[in-house]
């Protein structure tokens, strides 16, 4: 990038050789943070990244500044705050990587399978038919399908497969909270 | 979030909560569901060799306005010819319960259960 004050090259969000604030570049979440795309990244270091990009570019620092740069800065502020909401949720990083989106659609959706559907569906008709252990069987199938999306992020991650079958796993993961809540509501 | 009258009226007094036996040739059941919630609604509807809807019933897993938009549904399609009620819109059920746009979901959901039943019960009809 070219600052846009002095017209030298310039990395980062300051530029080194006038200190002029740059504008957030239309980057993904991660390469915002500077950090690798991957599936693997910890929480801390997601943080850390954050912070890091968020002292450099808080307004505070910039209040005796034209108002190009105050409103640079907020518009860093509002990427870098996005950037860490998704990236350090591992279900949002993960719908992220595969759909280039942290959230399923309103509307619409990835398929689950009717059989998934039904069975979610009849594991709460016997909670609130007041069944004993239906908790434990909708833990099984958290964990069940938890697995199968740590396997198929790793997987990829390894260069051996696609991240195709990630937007249902999420989906089901979203319909079996659902599904938690109520049972525990049920079960008083 | 605050809930419109006629969806708490329906929250707390839902119309024909229960269910049909899957099997009956006349009944036609939709499971559907709203990954972006984790609703999930099940309906089911009886219809008469005239192709009018006897009954309808609802079982729906998820929030007021999800349970809301399938207890209107169900009240909307009865006494209804399935052609009718095919024609109703998640736009009817969203006006109806003066649902926000975070919650237009939820009538499409009610709208999609429909579809399904109807579907099922077509199906059962050409298979036999």
């Amino acid at each position: 990038m070219i600052c846009w004050n002095c017209r030298e090259p310039v990395q980062g969000a300051v530029c080194p050789g006038c200190d002029k604030l740059q504008p957030p570049p239309s980057v993904d979440h991660f390469a915002l943070l500077g950090l690798p795309r991957t599936w693997s990244v910890e929480r801390k270091t997601v943080e850390g990244a954050w912070r890091k990009l968020a002292r450099q570019t808080h307004p505070d620092r910039f209040v005796g500044r034209r108002a190009v740069e105050r409103r640079m800065a907020q518009q860093w502020t509002a990427r870098a705050m996005d950037a860490r909401a998704v990236l350090r949720d591992p279900h949002r990083r993960a719908l992220y990587l595969a759909t280039g989106e942290a959230d399923l659609p309103e509307q619409g959706g990835p398929d689950v399978g009717a059989e998934f559907l039904e069975a979610v569906f009849e594991l709460q008709m016997a909670a609130r038919m007041g069944e004993t252990g239906v908790d434990e069987q909708v833990e099984g199938m958290v964990s069940a399908q938890e697995a199968a999306l740590v396997s198929a992020l790793e997987q990829w991650e390894a260069g051996e497969g696609t991240l195709d079958d990630v937007p249902a796993l999420i989906a089901r993961l979203r319909y079996l909270r659902t599904a938690r809540t109520l049972v525990a509501q049920a079960a008083h | 979030m605050a809930y419109s009258q006629k969806v708490i009226d329906h929250y707390e007094n839902p119309q024909n909560v229960g269910s049909l036996d899957k099997a009956d040739p006349q009944v036609g059941t939709g499971l559907v569901g709203a990954p972006a919630c984790g609703d999930v609604m099940k309906l089911q509807l009886k219809i008469n060799d005239d192709g009018i809807i006897e009954d309808a019933k609802f079982k729906t897993f998820g929030c007021g306005s999800a349970i809301a938009s399938s207890s209107l549904v169900t009240t909307m399609v009865k006494g209804k010819s399935v052609v009718e009620a095919e024609k109703v819109s998640n736009a009817e059920i969203a006006r109806e319960l003066a649902l926000p746009p975070v919650k237009i979901h939820c009538s499409v959901l009610a709208e999609d259960a429909i579809k399904a039943a109807i579907a099922d019960y077509r199906k059962k009809h050409t298979e036999a």
